[in-house]
């Protein structure tokens, strides 16, 4: 309850309540104490004088009693007037009758019926004495007293009227010296309390509060001036390092807008580039188009006389002019595959080539592949062999692929001399799909790991010089390749130089 | 007379034993004169410390009988019923020639005055505890008096003739009884 009504309070009021309280609770206590101590003192002094009162009177009055001297008896009862204590007292013959009787004036005149043991008892109002009268070790009578017990408790009360008075005058006292002396302690306190309510309220961090003792209080105001510099040096600090921050966050941006400004430029220019590329490509493909076209047009015309005049020669058995006939329908053959193969190219690259896809039996193709470059093969010396492992349908652009594997066939044939040349076809699969594999292997010269990444490139040859020697346009590998993708499928390559190379075509099976 | 009268002590509480003695319950009948000088008799042997080498403090009180009256007879018979401290009376009624040797008590008829004149100082030197109802005993020579005064019956107590004998009578008895301290006059 004490605890909730100073929680409330401001501490000098805490202060003085809890000096006060704990100064009253010890004076209560002690008055509790030294009261009970009083009071047990007092009851075993009245009953050891009410004790010695009821031996005397027995000693006293042995002969009266055993003589049955009544007058003797109330003579000797008769000396309690001397002890206002004592409210009534009985003398009992050695037959339990009564030989005299004395009573405080106002007290009834009768007597308990005899005990003839030591008693003494309190009731509410008295304390009742019952002492035996023995001589020569003969009970002659017994006396009885009863004690007023109003002296102890007007003692009592006494005690207690001047304890209450006491404890108000020493709890007042206590109040007073406590409001002086909590000064020492509160003013300090509430001196820096105000100063901190100062500094939150202004943000003035220079303020310090004065210290004006050694005590803990003392320590607690140095440590909150303490506090007070720390946070002030903390504060110019953030502030510096604000200030630098922003200074650095303002150089950075104007980098950052210098160089996006940069890199939009070289986007732009990027971009420029590339539209001029793809004009140049679109430019340079439409032109390879048209040219192949124009050219082929004239070749045609001179094919055509050629043949037409090679059959006329050997007709008139002009055996030299059909030699050098022969010779011009062969370099003009020549020119015309350049030619297709650049338009083919052109086409390509032009995104204008068109597919007629429809589905084939892998077997057919082969028969006829194997059949047309059996005999380039013989012109070389070289043994073609054939092995079929498994087959099935795929739907291409028939003459485009067999395009694409008579050059690869012709390529290992062209490269190739003396040696083997294997077509193998399979099934195969890859991930999740079905398909078919034709395997070109050959025992030529072999490719190097550098000539690999190249080979696929159009207008390359392994070298320039084989270009001379084995003739064509390097275009064959680049549009085979881009035919197979066309149509869904690839070519790989692997080889060791020396050893030989094997082109692998893989084309996607499907059902009939 | 008027001499003991002189001699008497004025202090000394009269006891004034009339009716309610211990040995009555409240609802008999009133005792008579006799009955309540035996028992004063026996009460008195309670407080007296007899001579030490005529009282044996284990055997029984002798108590002698100087001449026969009426209260003599009554206290033979009272004394055989009433023992004190646990000892019993031995009771002797003493012929005219027998020497009271042997006595610790003597009770005097009033009858016999004479004759107790005569061996009185035999008793004291004997140490003997006398008593009598006469009303001059205790002023002439005998220890314990114990005549009627008015209505009461009245302890008188010789304490100069007590030291003689050599016998100690208790405070607490002197304070009921009429105290002599005079030698006695004959």
């Amino acid at each position: 309850m004490i605890s909730r009504f100073v929680r409330g309070r401001r501490i000098r009021a805490k202060l003085v309540v809890l000096s006060t309280v704990v100064a009253g609770s010890a004076l209560v206590l002690a008055g509790i104490a030294f009261w009970a101590y009083q009071s047990i003192l007092y009851v075993e002094a009245l009953k050891r004088e009410s004790s010695t009162i009821a031996q005397m009177l027995a000693d006293n009055s042995i002969a009266a009693l055993t003589f049955s001297d009544k007058a003797a008896a109330t003579e000797i009862a008769n000396t309690l007037r001397a002890e206002p204590r004592v409210a009534k007292a009985c003398f009992f013959g050695s037959s339990d009758a009564v030989m005299a009787i004395y009573r405080r004036s106002g007290e009834p005149g009768d007597c308990p019926p005899a005990n003839p043991h030591v008693v003494a008892r309190f009731t509410p109002h008295h304390l009742l004495i019952f002492h035996p009268v023995s001589f020569n070790a003969e009970t002659v009578g017994s006396v009885y007293l009863e004690i007023d017990l109003a002296e102890m408790y007007g003692m009592w009360i006494r005690f207690g009227i001047i304890s209450a008075i006491v404890l108000c005058m020493a709890t007042l006292f206590a109040m007073g010296i406590s409001s002086k002396l909590q000064r020492t302690i509160s003013e300090p306190i509430l001196h820096l309390a105000s100063i901190a309510s100062q500094v939150s309220g202004s943000g003035h961090y220079s303020l310090r509060a004065l210290k004006t003792s050694d005590d803990e209080t003392g320590q607690l105001i140095d440590q909150f001036n303490d506090m007070m510099a720390k946070i002030s040096e903390r504060d110019k600090e953030l502030k510096r390092a604000q200030d630098e921050l922003e200074l650095r966050v303002e150089e950075r941006t104007q980098s950052l807008r210098v160089e996006i400004a940069e890199r939009k430029a070289v986007e732009q220019s990027l971009v420029n580039a590339k539209l001029a590329a793809e004009e140049a490509n679109a430019a340079k493909s439409g032109f390879l188009a048209n040219m192949s076209h124009e050219l082929r047009t004239p070749l045609n015309a001179i094919l055509g006389y050629s043949e037409m005049l090679e059959e006329d020669a050997r007709a008139a058995g002009n055996t030299t002019a059909v030699s050098d006939l022969q010779r011009i329908l062969f370099a003009g053959r020549h020119l015309l595959n350049l030619v297709n193969d650049v338009l083919d190219i052109s086409k390509i690259e032009a995104g204008a080539l068109q597919l007629h896809l429809e589905t084939v039996h892998s077997n057919d193709i082969t028969r006829e592949v194997v059949a047309t470059v059996e005999p380039l093969a013989r012109n070389n010396g070289n043994r073609l062999e054939l092995r079929v492992d498994g087959g099935g349908f795929m739907r291409v652009d028939v003459l485009k692929f067999r395009q694409s594997l008579l050059n690869l066939l012709s390529n290992a044939c062209k490269f190739t001399s003396n040696g083997t040349i294997s077509l193998t076809v399979a099934r195969s699969v890859q991930g999740d799909s079905k398909m078919l594999r034709w395997d070109v292997r050959d025992t030529g010269v072999g490719i190097s790991e550098t000539d690999m990444k190249r080979l696929f490139q159009p207008f390359s040859q392994v070298d320039s010089s084989s270009t001379r020697r084995h003739g064509g346009t390097g275009l064959g590998l680049a549009i085979s390749q881009r035919l197979c993708s066309m149509m869904g499928g690839s070519i790989t390559l692997a080889s060791a130089p020396g050893v030989g190379s094997t082109f692998t075509v893989h084309m996607p099976a499907v059902d009939q | 007379m008027r001499a003991n009268r002189s001699a008497l002590r004025a202090g000394g509480a009269i006891a004034l034993i009339a009716m309610s003695l211990s040995l009555c319950a409240a609802q008999e009948p009133i005792p008579d004169e006799y009955q309540v000088r035996a028992a004063i008799i026996v009460n008195i042997v309670r407080f007296v410390t007899f001579k030490q080498n005529g009282d044996d403090l284990r055997g029984p009180i002798r108590l002698c009988l100087l001449g026969y009256d009426q209260q003599s007879a009554l206290l033979e018979g009272y004394l055989s019923a009433h023992p004190v401290d646990g000892r019993p009376f031995q009771v002797r009624r003493l012929s005219n020639s027998e020497r009271p040797e042997g006595c610790q008590a003597l009770y005097v008829s009033p009858g016999e005055r004479r004759r107790f004149d005569e061996i009185s100082e035999a008793l004291l030197g004997a140490g003997v505890l006398t008593i009598s109802d006469d009303r001059t005993f205790a002023f002439s020579g005998g220890i314990v008096g114990l005549p009627v005064v008015g209505e009461r019956i009245e302890i008188q107590v010789n304490l100069v003739r007590a030291e003689q004998s050599g016998i100690v009578i208790s405070s607490r008895l002197l304070g009921l009884a009429k105290v002599i301290r005079k030698v006695a006059n004959r």
